[in-house]
């Protein structure tokens, strides 16, 4: 996840090597990366600025994947709804007051008045989609396996039904476009620090070893006092809320959302990140978010020279028949790299 | 009965059709390993392509049909070789999302053969007509649906409720230790499974072609995942409730359409979906299902 | 070869998961023979019986079955083949087919046999054994109660042709007037030549039955002899046979 870290920390050896307390080592480590970071940003295109902003972006996407479904054992495929949502309503918040009286007749009068910057207008899209995930899992999180993947994928349709009919508030087919480009890579290497700090805090918490239980095994877990429901409805909403950040994030980078841009297809694209790097593995999922996005965008220009659009789809999707089949823990199962734990936790936990 | 009214019941009920010929092969792929096969879908698109080659040169309509029909058995027997057959002990969650990256294969691979330009899939003019029934009219394309799908429907459940192979199929879907006991060589009988379903849903892809004129790569993903939906309506892992469900969900979108105003027809699959939820949450064995039995 | 033993086991070591369920067990049957596994629950018995037909691997050792027809190793054929030579297992807890009718049942115990007409006789042999079930014939097998599903279950075994019969308790949840019924029908099975492995918690029945038998303990068979000879064993009678000291 670093780009580089201080040559100066022994990194793997036990014990000995921490002459930092904890937060100041990932204080380092950030302050490190974002370093780094600047120097790439400083020469690089725009092309390849908005690239690693939108890698950042998915990393931080698998994260919040790999913590709903990875840590708890269920499998949600909604991601892309609540990003739509996310999308969606931070855009109409951050849209001039008079684009939006002309642009989106049929929104209330006290939001069409609102003219809100970034900050909060992500905020609030991020609540807006925990807020639906509440809504939402109170019924559907009852179902289990397959039932439940189903059902998520069900919502990303239903999502997009509305997205597409409701054209008083989202400009139907047509979608929302000219978005102010208020986010940028900044803001995208903000937001994975943000979601990755948030996800490990959690992983190595009670809460997080709760999930594990639950993932484990329902039944124990239950018995041990852990309230597997609560637990569940916890995950899926702040994987929902992450999700709408990622969302609206996303529409600010490329200044244009409509109802089909977070789809089906997105949630398979996650799914198989997270199962490259190891359901349940924070550092995985970053890697194979990174991989994977570098990848596609790599194949791009091959498959536009031999007019082979959806080639690098289909090498996603065989990858993942692979790995399943090959090596279905991924890149580190649910577990973290020991040094990268040592570095981040401290003395010898977990 | 009133023209329209009477229109809306045949169209529903060809809608119906192809909706059951999918969720039946489904039904069967699931009852036989549990596996939701998120690619059954893209065999309906497998077989409008397969159709619209054969269209092309000419050939005669019923030979068309039987090679429509092993274009499919033999497209759904691969999959299920190359990619399931390795997973049979994995968990439920492993098989579904590979059945997703299949599904993204194919249409993928689709795209990239074939381009995503949609084409014209015309049946000739003599199928184009109407005909009347004292009094009212309907499209006879429908009505040749509605006749062959309920003709194969009839093959299919001679084959599984009096045949040799059917009757191992059903005890490899119920008890696969037992069948394996009993001789039954469940690898060949689950294939089978999957060949039959598969080339149903092909041949669902031919009268889906003539009955909406146009067909892409993409097409799949809908009758897939509607088939899901007829499935959950009318009994998980049945067949008669499969079949039950296919016509109850295209009869209810031509009715949903059809009876609400216009502003609301693009809302269609939100209803679709939102009563799939729906029925998972209150009775997820099927609505038609009597009683689940405990096994003990 | 009409003097080799029909089943000859050796050294067999079976691994469920991690743990080592059958240790180096050895031991045969000969033809016509009712040979008898008793034992604790978990001592192994059923998994003896799911290594020999196919349906658990082996770690190790052999497991031979000798007919007129041949000799294969069970270790390493694949169960289709195993029954097809002969070797019908009836699985604990009777796993008949619960939505299918008896008499879809029946016809798929001869699942693995050709003549068409002996499959008829033998099913009207079935019926004669088993009036119950004929009466029964189109009924959801899982409508039945516990007895009858085991005679369905044995009539499933006989319509499999069984040169080599395992059963797996038999006696499982059954009233006692049942269970005669049961044992009166593997006696008659004996008397017509089958060889049957039998697995019983209710060891007295099957030791007055058997004509050799075997303790299993903890995976490993610590004792053998007649079955007369271990109904008068001391440790037989107070482990198995609830006899006090």
């Amino acid at each position: 996840m670093s780009k580089s870290a201080p040559e100066t920390i022994t990194m793997g050896t036990s014990g000995g090597g921490q002459w930092l307390a904890a937060p100041l080592r990932i204080a380092l480590l950030i302050a490190a990366a974002s370093v780094a970071l600047w120097l790439v940003t400083a020469g690089a295109s725009a092309y390849l600025t908005t690239l690693v902003a939108v890698m950042f972006i998915n990393a931080a996407l698998a994260v919040s994947l790999t913590f709903t479904n990875g840590m708890t054992g269920m499998f949600s495929l909604g991601h892309p709804a609540f990003m739509t949502i996310g999308a969606y309503v931070a855009a109409i918040l951050t849209f001039p007051s008079r684009r939006k009286a002309s642009m989106l007749p049929d929104l209330p009068e006290f939001i069409a008045s609102l003219d809100l910057s970034l900050l909060p207008a992500t905020v609030i899209a991020g609540l807006a989609g925990a807020l639906v995930a509440f809504l939402v899992g109170l019924p559907v999180l009852r179902l289990r396996g397959h039932y439940l993947a189903v059902a998520t994928l069900g919502l990303i349709v239903i999502v997009q039904g509305l997205a597409l009919n409701w054209n008083g508030i989202t400009r139907g087919g047509a979608g929302l476009s000219g978005i102010p480009r208020l986010s940028n890579i900044w803001w995208a290497f903000g937001f994975m620090v943000l979601t990755v700090a948030a996800v490990w805090r959690i992983k190595f918490s009670s809460l997080g070893r709760a999930m594990m239980a639950t993932r484990e095994n329902d039944l124990a877990a239950e018995c041990t006092g852990i309230d597997t429901v609560r637990i569940r409805m916890l995950a899926f909403v702040i994987g929902a809320f992450f999700a709408a950040v990622a969302g609206a994030l996303m529409a600010h980078l490329i200044s244009v959302v409509t109802p089909r841009t977070y789809s089906i297809v997105l949630a398979f694209n996650l799914v198989v990140m997270i199962v490259i790097g190891g359901s349940g593995s924070i550092v995985g999922s970053v890697i194979a978010a990174f991989a994977i996005t570098i990848v596609s965008e790599l194949l791009r220009p091959v498959e536009e020279s031999f007019g082979l659009y959806g080639m690098s789809q289909v090498i996603v999707a065989l990858s993942l028949i692979l790995v399943l089949y090959l090596r279905p823990r991924g890149l580190f199962g649910s577990d973290e790299p020991a040094f990268v734990k040592h570095y981040l936790n401290g003395k010898k936990r977990l | 009965m009133s023209q329209y009214l009477f229109q809306q019941l045949i169209n529903g009920l060809a809608l119906g059709s192809l909706y059951a010929l999918v969720a039946i092969g489904f039904s069967m792929i699931y009852g036989i390993v549990r596996l939701i096969n998120f690619a059954h879908g893209d065999l309906v698109m497998i077989g409008a392509f397969a159709t619209l080659g054969m269209l092309f040169y000419g050939t005669p309509w019923p030979v068309t049909l039987l090679v429509v029909l092993l274009v499919g058995a033999l497209a759904g027997a691969t999959i299920q070789t190359v990619v399931f057959r390795p997973m049979l002990g994995a968990p439920q969650v492993t098989g579904f999302i590979a059945s997703l990256a299949v599904s993204i294969t194919i249409q993928n691979s689709a795209l990239m053969l074939l381009s995503g330009q949609p084409r014209n899939f015309l049946f000739p003019e003599a199928m184009r007509q109407r005909v009347s029934l004292g009094g009212v009219s309907a499209s006879l394309t429908d009505l040749v649906i509605i006749g062959l799908t309920l003709t194969l429907i009839a093959i299919l459940f001679v084959i599984v409720y009096r045949t040799r192979l059917g009757r191992a199929m059903r005890a490899t879907a119920e008890n696969l230790m037992a069948a394996r006991l009993m001789g039954i060589g469940v690898n060949r009988t689950i294939l089978a499974a999957f060949a039959i379903g598969s080339a149903l849903a092909a041949v669902a892809g031919l009268f889906w072609g003539g009955k909406f004129g146009q067909i892409d790569p993409l097409l799949g993903s809908v009758p897939g995942l509607k088939a899901f939906i007829a499935c959950v309506i009318g009994g998980v892992g049945s067949i008669g409730g499969a079949m039950l469900g296919g016509y109850i969900l295209g009869l209810a979108e031509v009715l949903f359409v059809g009876l609400l105003p216009q502003a609301y027809a693009g809302y269609r699959d939100t209803f679709v979906f939102s009563l799939l939820i729906l029925i998972l949450l209150i009775k997820p064995s099927g609505l038609f299902v009597r009683h689940v039995e405990e096994r003990a | 070869m009409p003097d080799a033993p029909i089943l000859q086991v050796s050294g067999l070591n079976v691994f469920r998961g991690a743990t080592h369920v059958l240790k180096d067990v050895s031991f045969e049957v000969a033809r016509g023979e009712l040979v008898a596994l008793i034992g604790a629950n978990g001592a192994g018995k059923s998994t003896t019986l799911l290594a020999l037909s196919g349906l658990l691997p082996a770690r190790s050792g052999t497991a031979r079955m000798t007919t007129d027809e041949g000799t294969i190793e069970l270790t390493r054929a694949s169960t289709e083949t195993i029954v097809r030579a002969g070797l019908i297992h009836c699985p604990e807890g009777r796993q008949i087919f619960q939505s299918l009718s008896v008499a879809d049942n029946l016809a798929l115990g001869a699942y693995a046999r050709t003549d068409k007409d002996w499959i008829a006789q033998t099913t009207e042999e079935v019926y004669r054994l088993f009036p119950i079930l004929r009466e029964r014939e189109k009924i959801p097998a899982g409508a039945l109660s516990g007895g009858e599903q085991m005679m369905l279950a044995m009539g499933r075994a006989l319509l499999g042709a069984p040169k080599l019969l395992l059963l797996d308790e038999p006696s499982l949840g059954l009233a006692p007037k049942v269970i005669d019924t049961i044992f009166d029908v593997i006696a008659e099975l004996k008397a017509r030549g089958v060889t049957i492995l039998l697995i019983e918690q209710n060891a007295a029945m099957a030791l007055e039955i058997a004509d050799r038998a075997h303790v299993m303990e903890h995976g490993r068979i610590t004792l053998s002899g007649t079955g007369a000879s271990l109904m008068e064993n001391d440790r037989v009678r107070q482990a198995y046979l609830g006899v006090s000291a």
